[in-house]
């Protein structure tokens, strides 16, 4: 009697064994997953339809080089879900040079924000939050007026930020014609694609788009391409300001020639560190 | 033998418009005009404008 009752015991106890290995187990395996689907500190959960399950996102390893970058905010950034939760401001869209906010065919509503051309204060946001801001899979390709009021709502819930932030630049180029810009045929009237980077060189697998656009130009005549290129080789630490933009159009280059679809557009503000200092280009250059 | 091709072609499209006439509109209709009129020229050839989009940066 007592020795089946011991047996009872055992067994039992081995049984809670098994049952807290498997559990232990189970822990281990989930770990990694939950700290990756983890919302950054700061930032307000993720909403919740698809969105770095596109083909071409990041690979696990850049978000891995993000994470292992040094520091480079010099000027502190606020809590991220502060910047993020700020009432949005109308945006100003003149137009340039006889061409209207909405260009000339395309996505009209797009091409307004992509057009605007008020300032704000710009808010610090750490490149690798930027980097790591969802979207909705789901707008890809597509005009805005067809999206959802799901998926503009969680696109708003970035869109629209004043923000500046700090990287490397990693090259330049002149955009091609494009509805925006009424198709301008000219320099003039063409964006500049350019590629901001956590790291020096010449990667930009991992890099957020900024453009600066005609409009935004007009107003910085020392802003040139040869100067971004410059910026570019000697690794100068930069930062840029503008409006946070979501451009649905190319997700093929994801994990290529950018790391998020989500850029600054237009860039308003570039700025060079100087002796501790951030210097706004066009004094940084002209005072040379 | 009857023979097919696939041609994937890059135009640049260059001319004056006002600045909110809708160019992709006006230029996508001449392109396919043109190889419309133009595929007539080419006896025992038929050819057709299967996709033809704007390329964007």
């Amino acid at each position: 009697m007592i020795l089946r009752r011991g047996s009872a015991a055992l067994g039992a106890l081995a049984g809670c064994l098994v049952i807290i290995i498997m559990l232990a187990a189970l822990w281990l395996i989930l770990q990694p997953r939950r700290i990756a689907n983890e919302p950054l500190r700061g930032l307000p959960p993720a909403p919740s339809a698809p969105r770095r399950d596109v083909a071409g996102a990041p690979a696990p390893a850049s978000r891995a080089a993000v994470v292992a970058t040094p520091r480079l905010e010099t000027t502190p950034a606020l809590p991220s879900a502060r910047v993020f939760a700020m009432r949005r401001q109308a945006p100003v869209s003149p137009g340039f040079e006889g061409c209207p906010a909405n260009g000339d065919g395309g996505d009209p509503d797009m091409n307004a924000l992509k057009n605007r051309s008020d300032t704000a204060a710009w808010q610090p946001v750490p490149i690798d939050t930027v980097l790591a801001l969802p979207w909705p899979a789901t707008t890809q390709r597509r005009h805005r007026e067809r999206w959802s009021r799901d998926e503009m709502r969680d696109v708003a819930r970035y869109e629209g930020v004043p923000i500046s932030i700090e990287g490397y630049l990693a090259g330049g180029k002149q955009s091609g014609p494009e509805s925006t810009n009424c198709h301008g045929a000219d320099a003039g009237f063409r964006d500049w694609h350019v590629w901001l980077s956590p790291m020096p060189g010449r990667d930009r697998s991992n890099s957020i788009v900024v453009e600066p656009t005609p409009a935004s130009r007009a107003l910085h005549p020392y802003w040139t391409l040869n100067r971004i290129g410059h910026l570019s080789q000697r690794g100068e630490l930069v930062r840029i300001s503008g409006w946070l933009f979501y451009d649905p159009e190319h997700p093929e280059q994801l994990g290529k020639t950018r790391g998020t679809l989500w850029e600054i557009h237009p860039v308003m503000r570039i700025e060079v560190r100087r002796n501790g200092q951030w210097v706004p280009l066009d004094a940084a250059e002209s005072g040379r | 033998m009857k023979k097919a091709i696939e041609l994937e072609l890059r135009l640049w499209v260059e001319g004056d418009a006002e600045p909110a006439a809708d160019f992709a509109k006006i230029t996508t209709a001449a392109v396919r005009e043109m190889v419309r009129t133009g595929a007539k020229a080419q006896q025992g050839l038929t050819v057709k404008v299967k996709s033809l989009r704007e390329v964007g940066d």
